[in-house]
């Protein structure tokens, strides 16, 4: 009956949301809208400055950085997809199951996240890449190694919380299976909170991309990546600054947009708020 | 008549949490409790005397840690799935808090179907039309199986448990402190329902409270719980007769009906 | 000279809803007046959504979230004031759900000296002054009581204790919204029994919210009727009882005499 209050949506958050939605269509359509082949080589036109051919000016190979940047974003979106879409199937799994079940599976599962939670990212990847070689299958088996274990820790609290309410209760009395009991009453209050958190998780997880990638460690050049073009750069830093601040300010914006619409999303979604308004 | 529900020298206790971990506490102790088809049954107690557990027991959603909850006569432990499915569809339960007990993002058709889903082999084609029976039953209207338990009244809420215990046709329903928190109109909607029911279909009740009205408006028999045991029990006609501290302390605590009665 | 009666004229509580149209207002209370005499409980009854919490919150300027007071006054002795100010001064709160109202992570005592802040005494004699209102509430006997957590305490027990802070606010006027129906009936009637001696022995001006007619006839002087936003009946509680005018008062009543009813 009375109208729970909003949290003001500002207009920083709209633009979060239009700027990460132009990413993600740049990652969906970029082949097809580059305006030169990201990987064709010119030395006659090397290290030109921004111009009506070249919008962004070309490379130390005379490649057009536009198209680099958007074809880039395929490769360095795609992958932080797939990281993404592994962490999520692999945290509700083992969280799901640890929360669900309970006892000793629980104990053995959680000390199995706190092995994992130990490792950092990127001495993970060094050794992967040291065991394995380098290349981007490795770079994301790394990432999601190193992450899932904070989903399956979040996704067993909330589980955990969720068991706890009258309505599963009510679910047991009506002779609802433990399955059906996760997926109709539990899952769904799971999800909202854990797509906030994914959302949120996007622009991370880009940096390790892309980070890794400058290390040499995941994309291997001529690869567009946003990480391999700031490393390519990197040699004419002093005297072609723009090669470097072009692919770091895609970064820093894909970072911006995905955290600030996680944040909004993570405010709108609170497992309280949901609550309290029913939905 | 034969026992439909039985508690054989139950007892159950919870481990101590914290610091205090080795105490345990002792919630139920030798509770021996015997429902038959068609009985109506009144636990009473304050909070805290353990009726809330006692009726998780009953349910079979906890293990007793001594004694049996036998189901007609075969214990609720040794049940194999298909014993347990038919369990579930002969005793019933309505929770305290109607809003609670409802899942927020289902609508009322789907809360209904959920025992039917489960628990009977109705077929698809025929839940919609039981569903419309049961919102009858309890005094809805049809349409409302659209809605979400969030655009319905408390009352109505209340009805809505109601109707999801009735829909498998149960022997018994156990109501947990599920009309003691309502105003008293809704408190008599509910018991006159209720009544019919009983003379309708013969269900039996075990209606867990702390009001000595609604026990002595509704059961046959009242049984007292007092910290874990139960120490009094009494037929409700023609009066009640219960002797014990603990009975006669709630007895007591019945409100005057008019200003300057003696309560 | 402390306060005689506070009265709160013709208050209306509005929320609002968005249509396509714009904005469009609910009223959920309207054009209530309730006056509070010190020594005297005014019982303020009607079933759940009837607008009796939010009438009161109203009257203590505590409106959730969402809604907010449309039109009304309130007079203190006849003297128009803001509510804001009387609050914790002049007027205690007692709220329906105890284990809510306290912070889980503080004691009683803390919670008390919070309180004796606002009204100003602090040290040795702040401590007796929690002392004596312990005892007043019946919670005087454990020298324990101060130190507890609201968790260690039984639901009972934490409404006596929201009871003592009211008290040590020494406000003349206490608002108790539906204090005792999350309690089982023993501790109900206790807790009605603290109410009505301290009405009886300190003068205190106690208005009461509740759906239980039971309520009414163990404790009121005076009752409001509330149906749909509105007082729709008042007047003396023995009147009332014996004849009811409104339907919606004969329907309560009703209600509340069957329940004592054993069908034969």
């Amino acid at each position: 009956m009375i109208p729970t209050a909003r949290p003001v949506r500002s207009g920083s958050v709209a633009a979060a949301g239009i700027l990460a939605a132009g990413f993600v269509l740049l990652a969906l359509v970029g082949p097809l809208v580059v305006p030169h082949d990201p990987l064709a080589v010119d030395l006659a036109h090397r290290f030109e400055a921004p111009n009506l051919v070249h919008l962004l000016g070309t490379d130390h190979l005379g490649r057009d950085i536009l198209s680099r940047l958007i074809a880039g974003a395929r490769t360095t979106l795609g992958s932080v997809l797939v990281v993404l879409a592994l962490v999520l199937v692999l945290g509700l799994s083992v969280g799901g199951l640890a929360g669900m079940v309970g006892g000793r599976l629980d104990a053995v599962l959680m000390r199995l996240c706190d092995v994992f939670l130990t490792i950092p990212t990127f001495v993970l990847a060094l050794f992967m890449i040291g065991a394995l070689g380098t290349g981007l299958v490795n770079v994301v088996v790394a990432i999601v190694l190193s992450h899932w274990a904070w989903y399956a820790r979040i996704v067993r609290g909330l589980v955990l919380e969720l068991k706890t309410r009258d309505y599963v209760l009510a679910a047991r009395i009506a002779g609802a299976p433990p399955l059906a009991i996760f997926a109709e009453h539990v899952l769904p209050g799971v999800v909202p909170p854990l797509a906030a958190l994914a959302t949120l998780d996007i622009g991370h997880m880009a940096l390790h991309v892309a980070g890794l990638s400058f290390l040499g460690l995941g994309v291997q050049p001529p690869t567009p990546e946003w990480g391999v073009m700031i490393n390519d750069a990197r040699a004419f830093f002093w005297t072609r600054p723009l090669l470097v601040v072009w692919p770091g300010l895609a970064i820093a914006l894909a970072v911006l947009g995905f955290n600030r619409l996680g944040d909004a999303l993570r405010d709108r979604l609170d497992p309280a708020l949901v609550a309290g308004r029913g939905l | 008549m034969t026992a439909l529900l039985a508690a054989r020298g139950l007892g159950k206790a919870y481990p101590g949490a914290g610091w205090r971990r080795g105490a345990s506490r002792t919630v139920l102790t030798g509770i021996d409790l015997t429902i038959s088809d068609g009985e109506c049954v009144a636990l009473i107690g304050r909070s805290g005397s353990g009726k809330s557990t006692l009726a998780r027991l009953l349910m079979g959603l906890e293990a007793a840690d001594v004694g049996a909850v036998l189901f007609r006569d075969r214990p609720l432990a040794g049940l194999d799935r298909g014993g347990l499915r038919a369990f579930r569809a002969a005793v019933q339960m309505v929770l305290q808090d109607p809003l609670s007990a409802v899942n927020p993002r289902h609508a009322v058709g789907r809360i209904l179907a959920e025992p039917l889903r489960h628990l009977t082999d109705l077929p698809v084609t025929a839940r919609t039309g039981r569903v419309g029976e049961l919102l009858e039953l309890v005094g809805l209207d049809p349409e409302a199986a659209g809605r979400l338990p969030g655009q319905l009244s408390g009352g109505q809420v209340q009805r809505i448990g109601l109707a999801r215990a009735l829909a498998t046709r149960p022997a018994l329903v156990v109501l947990d402190e599920a009309v003691s928190n309502l105003d008293a109109p809704r408190q008599v909607d509910i018991l006159d329902r209720l009544a019919t029911l009983r003379r309708e279909r013969g269900t039996a009740f075990l209606l867990i409270t702390h009001d000595v009205r609604l026990a002595r408006r509704f059961a046959d028999r009242v049984v007292v719980l007092s910290e874990g045991r139960i120490v009094d029990t009494s037929p409700c006609r023609p009066s009640l007769a219960l002797s014990h501290p603990a009975a006669r302390e709630l007895i007591d605590a019945v409100l005057p009906v008019s200003p300057g009665d003696a309560s | 000279m402390s306060a005689r009666v506070l009265r709160a004229e013709g208050l209306s509580v509005e929320s609002w809803r968005d249509t396509r149209a714009g904005r469009e207002a609910v009223l959920l209370v309207r054009d209530v007046s309730l006056e509070m005499r010190v020594g005297e409980v005014l019982a303020l009854v009607g079933a759940s959504g009837s607008g009796k919490s939010l009438a009161c919150a109203a009257l203590l300027d505590v409106l959730p979230p969402g809604t907010r007071r449309r039109g009304g006054r309130v007079l203190l002795d006849g003297a128009e004031t803001e509510p804001a100010p009387l609050r914790g001064r002049v007027v205690a709160s007692v709220l329906q759900a105890p284990r809510t109202a306290f912070n889980p992570l503080r004691t009683i005592a803390d919670h008390a000296g919070e309180t004796l802040a606002v009204a100003g005494s602090r040290g040795r004699v702040g401590r007796a002054a929690i002392g004596r209102a312990l005892a007043d509430v019946g919670l005087g006997d454990d020298p324990r009581v101060p130190g507890l957590y609201p968790f260690q305490m039984s639901g009972g027990m934490l409404q006596r204790a929201m009871i003592a802070l009211a008290l040590l606010s020494g406000a003349p006027f206490l608002v108790a919204d539906e204090p005792t129906t999350d309690l089982d009936l023993v501790a109900q009637g206790r807790i009605l029994d603290l109410l009505a001696s301290l009405v009886r022995e300190r003068g205190l001006g106690l208005l009461i919210v509740t759906h239980d007619l039971g309520v009414v006839a163990r404790l009121a002087d005076r009752v409001a009727v509330m149906e749909a936003g509105r007082i729709v009946e008042a007047g003396p509680a023995a009147a009332l009882f014996a004849d009811p005018r409104e339907p919606t008062t004969r329907a309560l009543l009703a209600a509340h005499r069957a329940l004592h009813e054993v069908p034969a």
